[in-house]
């Protein structure tokens, strides 16, 4: 549950988050929310209807594909998974983030 | 945990916007309420559960209309996704499904190629001869001026008398010049290889052209000034070559044809006469517009918006209004561009090609319809049952559509090739006529324009069936099946219907070409009139390189200056070792002409007669004799003029019967025109033909002797040991330096020459002819082939009802005939009406030759019969249970 100091998603990144969380499985919007939350400890900060910006966005691009389904609960929801396409582009962004990450603590770490 | 529709490979698109907005909607409204319950399990109130789930959200009307906008454009990507995908299945789906039908598609691809590429070849001589302008600027308005006679059949230069009075009157043209395409040798070696192609032009050649010199000045009327120093103008390709481009060229004396000028300018590259076909000159020595007796080709711009028909009847009126306006009489003016003067037999032939290349096209177009049609009647049931498997008739259009697309797109690409080949086969068997054809560049417009053609042909009638298919409800047409066949009778007859035109068209190209071969035949067998058997003509100066149909000119400037030094050196030659004898004149009908009409000395006076012109032989006592020439009646030329003054000629026969029919013409006089002197005839001889001078023009043939202004003459020459005699001749020549050095022609390969545009109007027409007879059995064979399978189980019926073998194959073979003959009967229609535009390219053979006829009709028949027959053995070999039990 994102706490109210919590950090504002840096832009970009709530994109290869997303596809993270869908990695796993597939899931509706609310899951993913709850998924992101639980991971950061609440620690991310994002207004829930940016998530749908994203998905949105992303099934245009072709890296999600939705379906509805129904959820246990017998609720009809919309439910994303990763297409071969975003797999794809799950991989080179971690390798992007996480190399660019350790630069920038390298450089911050140095200097202080 | 069941997650129904996950696993789905893909969903359509939405295309309502209203239910993209409830599918948003819906979303939200989910998401807000499973927050609200994990609030609610935390501790809140229901309803600051919700409205702390809705805050989350960021649930405001513009967030809202936000993520509906983005659901839009999200299904914009995916119903523009799903298309592609869509073609790309199909695409692949045909290539599959077209690798299969490996027949068909052979057929399909290759006959469209060959439509394709041989259009397209055809079609870039054709705009190479006939519309690409002159490259100069405006070069459609330079026009050359001639007369004409027998009704524009010859076309001759105008006489200075003529010329100048075109230039001081006419008010539609501008930019007189005249010029003329002499070779020059260059320097003072003696080489034929360094003589170059020279221009004699009048002052104003460069004004009309509206080219610049590239250095130096063009020529000024002052060069041409009696006693002038002589002054040449060099091309910038031979400035280049001879001079590396050199600023200080201008003031440098050349050599050309051993008399000393002075380099005033240097031409830009590429400066050719503006009649087609011409290689650039690289020599340039004013003419003067004045001297007198030049028959010189004539040039003048067309004024701007000025037709050339109106210029062409204002110079008629020009030369009508002179005071001897009665030698004009049956003389006819015309002004042509350039590409109106490519030879009429080359224009004729490239016509008839271009005609039957189009049949070609025709005949492709419709064996792939048939082709297709016949496809999409078989496959209708797919189409029906695919569509009642829910698939949109759009997409089963499409695939259709990617078919008939794939198929084009393969015979383009191939037929790019065939039209690469073809042209390269069209350079290579190119007539000398028309040598600059190698210069001939494939048309991307028009190959574009071929392909357009094709593909419509090909896409039009490939979806045709599916459209078709449309109509019908899905459900007849799957009731139905392929045991009935009412359903494709009105196909079955479209098809015929095509075969017919097929068999037609390809029977007008095969009786064109037919003629032709004959007419080839009759050319080849003609007997010439005279021996040329190891004969050779020695030519003192090089020649001007006309096409070899213009007839000599008499007295060239430089010409007339060598005479006296040229007849000294042929006489040696004459006795030259290797020569078994010789003669000084020039070949049968190689003089000049002289432009009637000639006048006979009737009873009362000269009467006209209706021969408008005569070509005149220059031949010495004996020549006759020695070019095997029979004297049919009185005797040879003599030396010395009759006792009444008019000197003595010999005639043809065709002249002598037209003059006075079955009169001995013996003793009676004659003069060519009014101007003319008379001419006592003294004998007669049978007429002499060359390949391809067919008419009138030609046919006319009178031989004289040398008067003392003839100048030299040719040497005729017969020997065993050519080289022998070439290599005297030069030796010869180096004596006299100021000579040109002479060259030999082998009359034999002259002659053979001349059959050159026949020969490559034949080989091009039969290989289409040959073309359009395969494609038209092909199309016969692919109908009465899908007909046999189509009607398996009628004939399977037959059969089992006791039908004997022979009625069977009866069966069939009527079916494929009754099409033959409709298209035979319609084909020898057209044949005939066709081949009236081949009159002028026949010799010896009518334009409704019956044996031609008979025979390409009998060669069809037995084509078709065979393209028939092996689907009729098939018909023979079904085995009536199988095919009762067969679908």
């Amino acid at each position: 549950m994102a706490g109210r100091d919590a950090l504002p998603v840096v832009k970009g990144t709530l994109d290869v988050l997303v596809l993270k969380a869908l990695s796993w499985t597939p899931m509706h919007g609310f899951e993913i929310v709850t998924w992101l939350e639980s991971r950061s400890g609440g620690g991310l900060g994002l207004d829930d209807s940016a998530l749908y910006q994203a998905l949105y966005r992303m099934e245009a691009r072709g890296l999600v594909a939705a379906d509805w389904g129904v959820t246990d609960n017998n609720r009809r929801a919309r439910y994303y998974r990763v297409t071969a396409k975003g797999r794809r582009n799950l991989e080179a962004e971690t390798a992007r983030w996480t190399r660019y990450a350790e630069l920038v603590t390298d450089i911050l770490a140095a200097q202080s | 945990m069941i997650r129904p529709g996950v696993k789905r490979l893909f969903r359509l698109a939405l295309r309502r916007r209203d239910v993209i907005h409830e599918n948003v909607d819906a979303e939200i409204a989910l998401h807000i309420e499973l927050r609200a319950r994990q609030l609610e399990v935390a501790g809140l109130t229901p309803e600051e559960a919700l409205g702390e789930a809705r805050h989350r959200f960021g649930d405001t009307p513009a967030a809202r209309r936000s993520l509906r906008t983005t659901a839009e454009h999200r299904e914009g990507h995916l119903r523009m996704r799903e298309w592609f995908d869509g073609w790309w299945h199909d695409l692949r789906l045909t290539a599959r499904q077209l690798a299969k039908a490996r027949g068909f598609t052979a057929i399909a691809v290759l006959t469209l190629a060959l439509g394709i590429g041989a259009n397209t070849a055809i079609f870039s001589v054709v705009h190479h001869l006939l519309i690409a302008p002159l490259p100069y600027p405006d070069g459609n308005s330079i026009v050359q001026l001639m007369r004409t006679a027998g009704g524009g059949q010859a076309r001759f230069p105008a006489d200075t008398e003529v010329f100048n009075a075109w230039r001081a009157r006419s008010t539609t043209l501008q930019d007189f010049a005249a010029a003329e395409e002499p070779w020059y040798r260059l320097g003072d070696t003696l080489q034929r290889p360094d003589s170059v192609p020279g221009a004699l032009v009048t002052p104003g050649f460069f004004r009309l052209l509206r080219v610049q010199p590239v250095l130096g000045r063009a020529f000024v009327p002052g060069d041409t000034a009696h006693g002038a120093a002589p002054v040449a103008m060099i091309g910038a390709s031979l400035w280049h070559r001879a001079y590396a481009s050199r600023g200080d060229v201008i003031g440098q004396t050349i050599l050309l044809n051993g008399r000393p000028h002075t380099i005033v300018g240097v031409a830009p590259q590429g400066v050719v006469i503006p009649m087609s076909d011409r290689p650039p000159r690289e020599v340039f020595v004013p003419l003067s517009m004045d001297s007198a007796g030049v028959d010189f080709p004539a040039f003048a711009r067309l004024r701007p918006g000025v037709e050339p028909s109106r210029a062409s009847a204002e110079l008629l009126a020009i030369m009508r209004g002179l005071p001897d306006a009665a030698t004009y009489k049956m003389i006819g003016a015309m002004v042509a561009r350039a590409q109106d003067f490519v030879g009429a037999r080359e224009a004729q032939t490239v016509k008839v090609l271009f005609a039957a290349v189009g049949a070609l096209l025709l005949i492709a177009c419709a064996n792939v319809a048939n082709l297709l049609l016949a496809r999409g009647w078989t496959r209708r049931r797919e189409f029906a049952l695919r569509a009642a498997l829910g698939a949109t008739r759009a997409r089963v259009f499409r695939q259709v559509f990617a078919e008939s697309l794939v198929l084009s797109a393969a015979a383009c690409a191939i037929g790019l090739g065939v039209a690469v080949l073809g042209l390269h086969l069209m350079i290579a068997l190119r007539p000398r006529a028309l040598n600059n054809l190698a210069a001939v560049r494939l048309q991307p417009a028009v190959l574009l324009w071929s392909v357009v053609i094709a593909s419509l042909s090909g896409v039009g009638f490939g979806t045709a069936p599916a459209l078709l298919a449309r109509t019908a409800s899905p459900g007849d047409v799957l009731r139905s099946g392929s045991r009935t066949w009412t359903g494709s009778s009105a196909g079955g007859r479209v098809r015929g219907a095509f075969v017919v035109l097929e068999v037609a068209l390809s029977l007008v190209v095969l009786v064109g070409a037919g003629l032709l071969v004959r007419s080839f035949v009759h050319l080849v067998r003609q007997p010439l009139g005279f021996d040329a058997a190891q004969l050779y003509e020695i030519v003192p100066l090089p020649k001007s390189t006309g096409d070899g149909r213009a007839p000599q000119r008499r007295g060239g400037s430089d010409q007339s200056a060598a005479t006296a030094q040229g007849r000294d050196l042929l006489a040696r030659m004459a006795t030259a070792p290797g020569v078994r004898a010789s003669y000084r004149g020039s070949l049968p009908e190689r003089g000049y002409f002289v432009i009637g009409p000639a006048e006979i000395d009737g009873p009362s006076g000269p009467t006209p007669t209706d021969v408008r012109s005569a070509t005149v032989t220059l031949a010495v006592p004996g020549e006759l004799h020695f070019l095997k020439i029979p004297i049919l009646a009185g005797r040879d030329l003599a030396s010395g003029t009759t006792p009444g003054g008019s000197p003595s000629v010999v005639i043809g026969q065709g002249l002598a019967h037209r003059l006075w029919g079955q009169r001995s013409p013996l003793g009676l006089r004659v003069r060519l025109n009014a101007k003319q002197p008379w001419l006592t005839v003294a004998g007669v001889v049978p007429d002499v033909h060359y390949p391809g001078h067919t008419g009138d023009f030609y046919q006319m043939q009178v031989y004289q002797t040398p008067r003392a202004e003839d100048g030299a003459g040719n040497l005729l020459v017969r020997t065993a040991d050519s080289a022998l005699v070439a290599s005297t001749a030069r030796r010869l020549a180096a004596s006299e330096p100021a000579l040109g050095v002479p060259y030999m022609v082998s009359v034999a390969e002259a002659v053979e020459y001349g059959l050159a545009p026949e020969r490559f109007a034949m080989a091009l027409i039969g290989v289409f002819a040959l073309v359009a007879l395969v494609l038209s059995a092909v199309g016969l064979y692919g109908v009465i082939a899908y007909a046999v399978t189509h009607r398996t189980r009628e004939i399977g019926v037959r059969v089992a009802l006791g039908a004997q073998p022979s009625a069977i194959s009866l069966l069939v073979l009527v079916e494929g005939l009754k099409l033959t003959f409709i298209g035979v009967v319609l084909g020898i229609a057209g044949a005939a009406a066709g081949t009236r535009a081949l009159t002028s390219m026949l010799y010896g053979v009518s334009p409704l030759d019956p044996l031609t006829f008979a025979g390409i009709v009998g060669l069809m028949i037995a084509t078709t019969l065979l393209a028939v027959y092996v689907p009729a053995r098939r018909a023979l070999r079904i085995d009536p249970t199988e095919a009762l039990r067969a679908e």
